[in-house]
């Protein structure tokens, strides 16, 4: 207590002595209106920068004179021969600097808050802006005293001061492009505002240090300084390369499953949606061998958008991060050599985005309420050309392997239409350059074939239908009943009724809804349905190839947390109740087909040169329900490789979940 | 050899209040309660490369008016830096009314007032601001401090930097008086005054002197005032101590046939002066 009682004698003593100083708050608080008539400038932005300015200006300067003059000249000994511990001195001097900046800018804009009364719209000054100045004028004194510290001595610890201050400003800089590779801008961000706020802390650190170590010596007050200083930069650089580092690497049980691995076709790349609850959010991209190679910082459920060769980029749409907020960026990562760039994206979601390949480019659908087309860029503005407008038109972007794209969608409503249409608009991806191009414009080329769906106005409460292509020119749709497989012209080549396609899982409302769809490669489709036994609620998973179902398999689970089929096998993944909230599976059904004949041509292996493997771990010792399928039940998730020809699991990879 | 220096300090003209430091024969120079008020032993301090005191050792008795003399730049405003934990010495023990001024300097400084060479009190800040500022940190009444300050004529509504040398010297001296130190320290107090404020200053110091157990350590290179105040006598010369010892045994031993006059301005030898240290604190004790 009396330790505080002479620090407020302190602080009234050098407030008295600056009062002074209040008065320019108040020449600047009467001369805002002045300004404001003469120029016409809004009374309040006017006064709240004027006040911002003398304010800021003042603590800068009480800042640099904060103690550091006087130690070079010895006056600090005035305090320092009083009986008050030597951090009372900088601190009574700093928020002695900081409460008349504080008291100025409130002067200064006195007077317009006052005139706001009189209606006077213009001269309000919003809170926010208050608050602004208010913290503007702390930072300032700060400002002033580090700068006076660092350059104001003139010594030899200049020189390591600012060597400190590069030399970590350069290591972190380094680490940049690393983590821009990983997609980990949002952990770099969070990891520099460490740093900086570490450094603060250490220059605070260190200007305590310089009074209560230094006296009235200077030099010896700023080698404390320094000292403090670097060991405070070193301590953020150290912590800040062991969180990148933590971040970068999260631990295997820090990781859920999102669902089923997708693959590209033409080299051993394969995404796996694994999402991590700390820094970033988003699909890793693993590569045969499943070392981790790649995260993306992306959400909204866009994921990673592979190419069919995969081979120069992976393209995500609209990326967003809880740090910078940066919407509407895509992100293009160059698989061989790990570079990853970022292009600025129109404003906008994408309602479907396709892209090509070979990944340099990418087509786009954008919608707007009921409006879809693809849209024109000029100055910024995006316009729809000739828009499809539906009631509940739900749109499926495809790219096609000749270089050509094609947008089919679904309108319905009273009536449900599939349409296509050739030509949509192709972007080139800025591999190389974040120079923004919009190629050439869709040019449509009418509808196709029509589908009618008498059972889709019964309530539903997920999407009502997706469409996938298959080879031959045919796609399926799928329904919440049915899948339908129609040719190009939209003629229906064979149903699959009565079957609740997809996964069926609770959502917010307690209602069902349906993940996903089936899974489908070349000719052949898979997917799980929703069924109810003895033994609860389970899935069950079913092929085909023909439109006839083949046999099935249970899995007991409520959460179907996707589906895929590799080389003759399907497999699924399914949750139980229990872990459904952290949407971790811990079942995993495999379904071998052998009765399937994949064509390797169109639905090439997932897994590169090694067809046979397959990638979540399955626990040995349960048996197979039936003879011909292998079926295991796991109680821990992980990724392995798994020789379906020479027997169980080989190596344990990645897990997921917890034990 | 001539003596310059007359007995100007003549007991008469010192308050018959004076620790047996006065009275006694040069015996008893512990001012009587044989305690040490400022003890440093081997003390040495730089800046930067530059020595400035080295190794030196010095015994300030309790009670004592202490004078550390010695030519410009020899070390005198750096030991009382160093005293008053303004500095930090690079080696050696130093030692303030039994706390080290480097490690202790918050505490030391309630019980010491400090009168430094330069003033250096804030020179927009009143004399009735100075005045509640020391009051409410030494526990003092601010009026008992305005009644100091008003004794010597010294305008409280004035402003510290609007005051003449003199009086900004007498003001520093009567707020380091104010909460009844035990040491008093002043570096060079009257360099720069005139001969008024001079006389002034010194009235007030023997005043207080006079009214109660003081320990009093002051630097000066002006031996008429070491004479006039002074009970003991360091001598700097070159970082080291030349000299030191009761004044008065000082004034008789004259063991190597010079006079302090001499033995400041270093003639005669370039060494400081052997066996004289010992000679007169031998003679002291």
């Amino acid at each position: 207590m009396r330790s505080i009682s002479r620090l407020l004698a302190v602080l009234r003593f050098e407030l008295v002595r600056r009062r002074r100083l209040l008065l320019g708050g108040v020449l600047a608080g009467l001369l805002a209106p002045l300004l404001a008539w003469a120029t016409g400038a809004p009374l309040g932005v006017l006064a709240a920068s004027l006040g911002l300015a003398v304010a800021a200006g003042t603590g800068l300067l009480l800042g640099i004179h904060a103690f550091v003059p006087e130690q070079l000249d010895g006056r600090l000994a005035f305090l320092l021969l009083q009986p008050l511990p030597a951090a009372a001195i900088p601190l009574a001097r700093g928020l002695t600097a900081s409460l008349i900046g504080i008291g100025q800018y409130l002067l200064a804009l006195l007077p317009t808050l006052a005139l706001a009364d009189f209606a006077t719209t213009d001269a309000s000054v919003p809170f926010e802006v208050l608050v602004l100045g208010a913290a503007a004028v702390p930072a300032a004194v700060f400002l002033g005293s580090l700068l006076a510290m660092v350059l104001g001595t003139r010594d030899r610890w200049t020189v390591l001061d600012l060597a400190a201050m590069a030399f970590v400003t350069v290591v972190l800089l380094g680490l940049a492009p690393s983590l821009d590779s990983l997609g980990l801008e949002a952990v770099f961000g969070l990891a520099a505002i460490g740093v900086v706020f570490l450094a603060l802390l250490g220059a605070a650190w260190g200007l305590v240090a310089a009074v209560s170590r230094g006296r009235i010596d200077a030099r010896r007050g700023h080698r404390a300084f320094t000292a403090r200083l670097a060991s405070a930069l070193l301590v953020a650089l150290a912590a800040a390369s062991l969180f990148l580092a933590w971040a970068s690497s999260p631990p295997s049980g820090a990781l859920a499953v999102g669902g089923a691995a997708r693959t590209a076709t033409g080299n051993p790349w394969i995404v796996l949606p694994l999402f991590s609850p700390y820094w970033h959010e988003g699909p890793e991209l693993l590569r045969q061998g499943y070392e981790r190679s790649h995260a993306f910082p992306v959400a909204g459920g866009k994921g990673v958008a592979l190419p069919g060769e995969a081979r120069r980029a992976v393209p995500l749409a609209d990326s967003s991060s809880v740090v910078w907020l940066a919407d509407g960026a895509l992100h293009v990562l160059d698989l061989e050599t790990g570079q990853r760039s970022r292009a600025a994206w129109p404003s906008g979601d994408p309602r479907a985005s396709s892209p090509s390949p070979d990944g340099r480019r990418i087509a786009a659908l954008f919608s707007s309420r009921d409006e879809h087309g693809v849209p024109r860029w000029s100055a910024e503005v995006r316009s729809v050309d000739d828009p499809v407008v539906g009631h509940r038109l739900e749109l499926e972007g495809v790219a096609r392997l000749d270089g050509e794209a094609r947008v089919e969608w679904l309108e319905h409503g009273p009536r449900f239409t599939v349409a296509q249409e050739e030509g949509l608009a192709w972007f080139d991806l800025p591999v190389a350059s974040d120079a923004e191009r919009p190629d050439r414009e869709m040019a449509a080329t009418g509808r196709a074939g029509r589908i009618d769906f008498p059972s889709l106005l019964r309530p539903w409460g997920g999407e009502p239908g997706v469409l996938h292509e298959l080879s031959g020119e045919r796609s399926a749709l799928s329904t919440p009943d049915e899948i339908v497989v129609v040719d190009r012209l939209g003629d229906v080549l064979w149903r699959l009724p009565s079957l609740r396609l997809g996964g069926l899982g609770p959502d917010s409302a307690g209602t069902k809804r349906r993940f996903g769809g089936p899974v489908w490669r070349g000719d052949h489709l898979l997917w799980l349905t929703l069924a109810w036994t003895r033994e609860g609620r389970t899935f069950e998973l079913h092929a085909t190839s023909d439109g006839e179902a083949v046999t099935t398999v249970a899995l007991p689970g409520w959460i179907s947390l996707g589906a895929t089929l590799a080389d003759g096998s399907g497999i699924a993944v399914v949750a139980p109740p229990d872990s459904s909230h952290e949407r971790t599976p811990t079942q995993v059904g495999v379904l071998r087909l052998p009765e399937l004949r994949l064509e390797l041509r169109d639905a090439p292996p997932p897994l590169g040169e090694t067809p046979h493997n397959a990638y979540f771990r399955l626990e040995p010792g349960v048996e197979p329900r039936q003879a011909d399928q292998q079926l295991v039940h796991v109680d821990v998730v992980a990724v392995v490789r798994v020789d379906f020809a020479a027997g169980f699991r080989q190596e344990v990879v990645f897990e997921t979940g917890s034990e | 050899m001539s003596r310059t220096i007359e007995s100007g300090i003549e007991p008469a003209n010192l308050p018959a209040t004076r620790p047996a430091v006065f009275s006694a024969e040069g015996v008893d120079r512990d001012g009587g309660s044989g305690e040490t008020a400022v003890r440093v032993s081997g003390l040495t301090f730089r800046y930067g490369r530059r020595p400035v005191l080295d190794d030196i050792d010095l015994d300030v008795p309790a009670g004592s008016s202490y004078a550390v003399v010695g030519r410009n730049g020899v070390g005198k405003t750096s030991l009382v830096h160093l005293l008053c934990g303004l500095r930090s010495p690079e080696r050696g023990e130093l030692t303030v009314l039994g706390r080290d001024p480097a490690l202790h300097r918050a505490q030391l400084v309630e019980e010491i007032g400090v009168v430094l060479e330069r003033p250096t009190a804030p020179p927009d800040a009143t004399l009735a601001s100075l005045a509640r500022l020391t009051g409410t940190l030494r526990d003092v009444p601010v009026d008992t401090i305005c009644s100091r300050l008003a004794r010597w004529d010294l305008p409280l509504g004035s402003r510290f930097g609007e005051l003449s040398r003199g009086q900004q010297g007498q003001v520093g001296l009567q707020l380091a008086l104010a909460g009844a130190p035990r040491l008093l320290v002043l570096d060079d107090p009257f360099l720069g005054l005139d001969v008024v404020a001079r006389a002034e200053l010194v009235e007030a110091l023997i005043e207080e002197m006079a009214q109660r157990d003081l320990t009093v350590l002051f630097t000066s290179h002006d031996l008429d005032l070491v004479h006039r105040l002074a009970t003991h006598v360091a001598v700097l010369r070159g970082g080291r101590v030349a000299a030191s010892g009761p004044l008065d045994a000082m004034l008789r031993a004259e063991s190597d046939g010079r006079s302090l006059e001499e033995i400041l301005a270093g003639s005669g030898a370039d060494e400081p002066v052997a066996g004289s240290q010992h000679a007169m604190t031998g003679g002291g004790t």
